[in-house]
């Protein structure tokens, strides 16, 4: 009686709780922290090929006079821009849709736009890649049928409409993981408040603007952040669709950093972005747990 | 009975336990990587003919594709096991990883004479060295020429090429003639296939000692890349474009495609390497087409009958374990028999080719080397030889004069400010 007496103390004590996060706090140091400190100093030093001296922030200063950076970030913003509207914008509709709308088949309509998300990057980014190939693709014969002409460089080859066709592609490999978690949420919201509002004689819309979309705010909060942290870091989709081509045209950051450090072989550089994608995706994340945080004293 | 049934299964455990390590640790490990997919079965057959010949020595075998590869390695190489053998082209690379200090100096192996030294032209040895050492073997040549499609050139009396000017007028025949017909086949998804393109028209344009120095950055940093000639090398290539000499959308097909296209008989030609006749055949196409010289260019102040050749080979890391191992693998994949199973299982061009059976080269493989002979001078292709962050802009700029984003006055600005940034100190 008293043997469990004292485990009851000890699992109430300060020192199980550091045991508890002890494994985990260990992986996150190794993992994470002791990476990004290495990645840190990597860049403050000049590449193996020119010395690799210590520079400071050189590494930096010529990021800033970088042509191609300034086109990988740019390309990362609209690419965040767009997968909100997109992603996060046509997942909340569809997700209405399917929790009000559609009585029949909503089930399988969940699973066909579910779908993408299972297939893997790599392999969603080579089965475009046939669709969209500009002599003999899918799209490329539809458009003959239908009499419609095809870009001369083809779609991944065009520097204006590559980039479009990849958000294309990622909205549909995406919306279906938004449209889920918006849909949970809906799901969530009372049936009656729905009633209440029908019998005061609010429309189809009204009801979406004034009871769903205040009844999401937290999920809609949530898949923002996950897309926009996602869209930062994204790598392998536009590494499969085009690495970065025509030219810069599609570069992203992440594409930018490997093709830095593995085939340019400027490894310190490479490390300087990573660490401004690091800080960025830090006050990302750092705004999602303010969002629950908000969300738990509400 | 079964008590003694126990005992004998309780041996063989634990005798397979104790036992199995201590085999496997008495054989030495190293690990091969290299390209493919088309080396795969001769490297399997290789791999296995070695360890049958040297049975303390197991090798591990690791591929990936052309373009995959370049990352790769890099990366295999910045790990804590890098391969101990691996493949890479002569050139700029080598000395990238001799500057990392990634990569062991083989001039010992030369000294000693080693199986693989027996008359290997010294200029293909050379594309390895630098004054510091000698940082891989090599154990193929590369080249690459215009490929036609002898049917249709017959049935049309049509003639290969002499000049540019003939090239132009033969893309404008071909589509007369037939207008599903693409004159020529031409994927670029991968840049480097501009490159090789560039490679023959800088040649013909611009004197070699000229485009060596520029290459190696050498003398004043602002007088690179400045001679006129490569202006004029980018302008027939845009002539090329806009003489419709190429299929649809030339950024967004593979090489693969491209190649794939000719031998379907979509293209009456295709600017393809030594690489491609087996390709090629295994769609069916053997016999169907022949080589010929890239055209001279009337009037151009460069070399009219010169070639790209490049060689490749493979290198030993600094961090291999078993470096004499590895050094033994390497000498016997140039051996006369190997050499003469990658000619018959890979259709590619031997490093020493006259240790091979001409019988074994094929029709394709023998023309090659007959034209390898005849050019005055041999170029490897620019992606091999800039200096890295220069090649990378040739690379990137290559698609943009094929969108028309650019200009060739454009491409050779970048190229000449990279070249700059490069000299610097």
């Amino acid at each position: 009686m008293a043997s469990t007496r004292t485990i009851n103390r000890a699992l109430r004590g300060p020192i199980f709780d550091y045991i508890m996060i002890g494994p985990a706090v260990v992986l996150f140091s190794v993992f994470i922290v002791w990476p990004a400190i290495q990645t840190l100093y990597t860049s403050l030093f000049a590449e193996p090929t020119k010395g690799g001296a210590f520079i400071g922030l050189g590494n930096y200063r010529e990021m800033m006079g970088d042509p191609v950076f300034w086109i990988a970030l740019r390309n990362n913003l609209i690419f965040i821009l767009a997968n909100l509207v997109l992603q996060v914008g046509l997942g909340t509709v569809l997700a209405a849709i399917l929790d009000r709308g559609i009585r029949r088949g909503s089930t399988l309509m969940r699973t066909i736009i579910f779908a993408p998300l299972v297939i893997a990057p790599v392999a969603i980014g080579v089965m475009w890649k046939m669709i969209l190939e500009p002599n003999f693709g899918l799209l490329r014969q539809l458009a003959d049928g239908i009499g419609l002409p095809f870009p001369t460089q083809g779609i991944l080859g065009d520097p204006y409409l590559a980039f479009p066709a990849i958000i294309g592609v990622g909205v549909w490999n995406y919306v279906g993981f938004m449209m889920t978690i918006m849909l949970a949420a809906m799901q969530g919201i009372s049936k009656d408040v729905y009633e209440a509002a029908r019998i005061d004689g609010a429309s189809a819309v009204q009801t979406f603007i004034s009871i769903t979309l205040p009844g999401v705010r937290y999920a809609l909060v949530l898949c923002g952040l996950i897309v926009i942290v996602g869209s930062f870091k994204t790598f392998e989709l536009v590494y499969v669709l085009t690495a970065g081509g025509p030219g810069n045209a599609t570069q992203v950051l992440g594409t930018y950093i490997v093709e830095s450090a593995f085939l340019v072989f400027q490894p310190n550089y490479a490390a300087g972005m990573s660490v401004i994608v690091l800080l960025v995706a830090i006050l990302f994340g750092s705004l999602q747990v303010y969002n629950r945080e908000s969300k738990v004293k509400t | 009975m079964k008590t003694g049934i126990c005992r004998i299964s309780a041996a063989a455990i634990l005798g397979t336990a104790l036992l199995g390590p201590a085999v496997a640790q008495a054989q030495t490990q190293i690990t091969y990587m290299d390209l493919g997919p088309e080396r795969i079965a001769f490297n399997e057959e290789i791999v296995r003919q070695f360890e049958a010949a040297n049975p303390d020595i197991k090798v591990n075998y690791i591929w990936q594709a052309n373009e995959p590869y370049k990352t790769g390695i890099k990366v295999m190489l910045d790990s804590n096991s890098p391969p101990d053998v691996f493949f890479n082209w002569a050139g700029t690379t080598v000395f990238d990883f001799v500057d990392a200090g990634v990569v062991r100096d083989l001039s010992e192996s030369e000294t000693r004479g080693d199986g693989w030294t027996r008359d290997m032209p010294m200029s293909i040895t050379d594309q390895f060295r630098n004054p510091e050492g000698l940082w891989g073997i090599p154990t193929r040549i590369y080249t690459k020429a215009f490929w036609k499609n002898d049917s249709f050139f017959a049935d049309n009396g049509l003639e290969a090429p002499e000049t540019f000017d003939e090239l132009l007028g033969l893309c404008s025949k071909v589509r007369e003639i037939d207008p599903q017909m693409t004159p020529i086949a031409f994927g670029a998804s991968e840049s480097w296939t501009i490159n090789h393109y560039l490679t023959v028209l800088f040649q013909r344009h611009v004197d070699p000692a000229r485009i060596a120095a520029d290459h190696r950055l050498q003398g004043d940093a602002e007088a690179l890349y400045t001679d006129p000639g490569y202006l004029e090398a980018l302008k027939d290539f845009q002539e090329m474009v806009d003489a419709d000499c190429f299929n649809a959308g030339i950024n967004s097909v593979t090489p693969e495609v491209s190649r794939a296209m000719f031998a379907s008989d979509l293209a009456a030609m295709t600017f393809c390497g030594s690489w491609c006749p087996p390709q090629f055949d295994e769609q069916g196409f053997e016999g169907r087409y022949s080589p010929f010289h890239f055209p001279a260019i009337e009037g151009a102040g460069g070399v009219q009958d010169g070639i790209l050749v490049g060689a490749s080979g493979y290198q030993i890391s600094a961090a291999s374990k078993y470096p004499e191992e590895s050094m033994r693998f390497l000498s016997f994949m140039n051996e006369p028999e190997q050499q003469a199973l990658m000619v018959e299982m890979v259709g590619q061009l031997p490093a020493n080719g006259s240790m091979v059976p001409e019988d074994l080269l094929g029709a394709a493989n023998t023309r090659l080397l007959q034209m390898i002979a005849e050019s005055s001078v041999s170029s490897p292709p620019l992606n091999t030889v800039m200096e890295t962050t220069v090649s990378d802009v040739t690379l990137k700029s290559g698609q943009d004069l094929v969108n028309g984003t650019i200009t060739p006055e454009d491409f050779m600005q970048r190229v000449r400010d990279a070249a700059v940034k490069a000299a610097r100190p």
